[in-house]
């Protein structure tokens, strides 16, 4: 098992290398640099734009003179030492900026994941235990609907309709985390981490419906039943384990689809996280800032697949042993 | 290799096709009674392919002219889904819509499974370093949230139309290719395949003529069942104004955050495109699931 995992481990380090080398290459690709977006901007405040010296002397700041495996290796060296670079127009460190909107996007993932995971387990056992019959395909139906209603058309009409039927709409200033008002600060997040959640916790649904009833024709789960052991256990402790497996190893592989819900999310529901700070910076062109978000997501995305291989090789004898 | 297959191929039916083609109406009844939703879904497809087809017949209006009636007028006989704040006729931009989302959706899906069909055949078949490096690169398309991916590949690109069907191809592309991959390591191992290359057949035949038609079933299924999830991408993406440019109507664009304050007063103005996009994604993913149990049941839990 420790030598599993020290492979995994160092499974990581080339994908992180070439997720650098990605976002590196990709901003270079860019059309007009982020001198040009400065420069727009300076025209619009009616000073005049960047030239000559000061042109030369801030792409020599933002290393785009360098060559491109220069400002890889740098870029790589840095972000080991946490530091992204800096905001093109705010100045700020990239890091300090994630700091800020991270805690938001992380609060709204982990409370859709949460919610997705055991109301999808949930109901997924009952519509196995039940199934067949009419409450089975009224979940499953709604399952299906679940999966079929985009996120962002479900939160623009959540926000809009609640407006029009129950005057209630989302609050529009956002409220920071403070002991004394838990109740404010995690009620904003109820409606947006339910719309994010509904589809993935329809998806989780569904498979643990279908592993469920795959792993109920099982021999040791008919042999649980033979010798006397109550219907509950014998789901319960038998059969719903074994049928969980794959559906964690799932949640690794939704943590992208997530991130990319959140943005969305986000940017309808007014919360101030990173997926809103991505927003904000593409439209200025703010490319180290685009890069910092793309490195972290990724790196998320990358550390989630890497603690369900290891759950999975835990939960999974099989996997466990064999390597 | 000989030509004369693809002549026949591209000539008249032969007999066999003509069997095939007077048996189809008893094979499409049994199918409806198997998948009552999918062949449902089927219908939705249909109809959504004729409105893209000839959504200048169906339409009253031109779905970018503005003022062809009052502003935020309520849905009634002339203007069946009411107006939007420019004087639009929503009805024409819905069906007008599906032509958007049809077109991003199938270009995207054809570039997609094509892609994913080359670079997961090859790599999996080549094996060895080629497949290692090739295989860390789809790794990182896996580890970048789709939507940041989507977002940074059409920042280089520029808005068009064409290019977010590029983006989403290419994106579709990588994922796929995985398990186009998986599916060719094992059919690699086949005994058929052992005895093509003692024969001396080249790599390349042996990649066509063995592996591929093998994997054709897998093909129709990744086909049918990732069109749903771009058509909601293309949408999300116009939802953003990243996606497909206006005043090109989009259902993502239609209910973008510009618009939102207009819905509070008009709200057919939303319920219009949400409900157009959500039937299309049910009957797209219904479709591709009942397509894919009845061409490959062994994938039924993917």
């Amino acid at each position: 098992m420790t030598k599993y995992i020290i492979a995994r481990l160092a499974g990581i380090i080339p994908t992180t290398l070439l997720l650098l080398l990605t976002v590196v290459v990709l901003v270079r690709l860019l059309p007009g640099s982020a001198i040009d977006a400065l420069e727009a901007q300076a025209a619009v405040a009616g000073t005049s734009g960047i030239t000559g010296e000061a042109r030369a002397a801030l792409e020599q700041r933002l290393g785009l003179d360098d060559p491109l495996p220069l400002q890889y290796v740098e870029y790589t060296w840095n972000a080991a030492q946490l530091d992204l670079g800096q905001s093109v127009l705010r100045g700020e460190p990239v890091t300090s900026m994630i700091e800020r909107t991270l805690p938001v996007t992380l609060v709204l993932g982990i409370m859709a994941l949460v919610w997705a995971t055991v109301a999808g387990m949930a109901i997924g056992l009952i519509s196995a235990v039940i199934r067949g019959s009419v409450m089975d395909y009224v979940l499953r139906s709604i399952s299906i609907l679940g999966l079929s209603v985009p996120n962002f058309a479900l939160a623009t009409l959540v926000i809009v309709m609640s407006t029009i039927w129950w005057k209630w709409s989302p609050p529009v200033t956002y409220t920071s985390f403070d002991t004394s008002a838990m109740w404010t600060y995690f009620s904003q997040f109820i409606a947006p981490a339910l719309v994010l959640g509904l589809a993935l916790s329809a998806f989780i649904m569904r498979l643990t419906r279908t592993q469920l009833l795959e792993v109920l024709g099982h021999d040791y789960v008919r042999t649980a039943r033979a010798k006397g052991l109550p219907e509950r256990t014998a789901v319960l402790r038998h059969a719903l384990p074994n049928a969980l497996i794959p559906v964690v190893s799932t949640l690794g592989l939704e943590v992208a689809t997530l991130i990319s819900g959140a943005v969305l999310i986000e940017a309808i529901f007014g919360l101030p996280g990173m997926g809103r700070m991505l927003l904000t910076a593409i439209s200025e062109r703010d490319y180290p800032v685009i890069q910092g978000i793309a490195v972290v997501s990724g790196m998320f995305v990358i550390f989630a697949n890497l603690i369900v291989d290891i759950s999975y090789g835990w939960l999974n004898p099989r996997v466990r042993l064999g390597a | 290799m000989t030509t004369a297959p693809d002549l026949r191929a591209a000539g008249a039916p032969s007999a066999t096709d003509a069997n095939a083609l007077r048996r189809l109406p008893s094979r499409l009844v049994r199918f409806s009674r198997r998948q009552p939703l999918g062949a449902f879904s089927g219908v939705v497809l249909v109809v959504l392919v004729l409105s893209a087809a000839l959504a200048e017949v169906i339409v009253p209006y031109d779905p970018i002219r503005n003022n062809v009636g009052p502003s935020l007028e309520g849905p009634n006989g002339t203007h069946f889904f009411g107006t939007d704040h420019f004087g639009r006729d929503v009805f024409s931009r819905i069906v007008h819509g599906a032509r958007t989302s049809l077109y991003v959706g199938i270009g995207a899906n054809v570039l997609g499974v094509l892609s994913a069909t080359l670079l997961g055949a090859i790599s999996g078949y080549l094996g060895g370093k080629f497949d290692y490096f090739v295989q860390r690169f789809v790794d990182v398309a896996h580890a970048i949230p789709p939507l940041i991916f989507l977002l940074g590949v059409l920042l280089v690109l520029g808005p068009r139309t064409e290019y977010v069907i590029l983006a989403l191809g290419l994106r579709t592309g990588l994922s796929l290719s995985r398990i186009v991959r998986g599916s060719v390591i094992d059919i690699k191992g086949e005994d058929f395949v052992e005895a093509a290359r003692s024969f001396g057949a080249s790599d390349a035949r042996i990649l066509t003529f063995h592996v591929l038609p093998n994997i054709f079933a897998l093909i129709i299924v990744l086909v049918s069942t990732t069109i749903g999830g771009l058509i909601v991408a293309e949408a999300a993406l116009s939802f953003l104004g990243f996606g497909v440019p206006p005043p090109t109507p989009s259902w993502g664009g239609m209910l973008s955050v510009d618009g939102r304050i207009y819905m509070l007063a008009a709200p057919w103005l939303l319920i219009a495109p949400a409900f157009a996009l959500t039937l299309v994604v049910f009957a797209t993913n219904m479709f591709g699931d009942a397509l894919r149990d009845e061409l490959d049941p062994r994938l039924r839990s993917a």
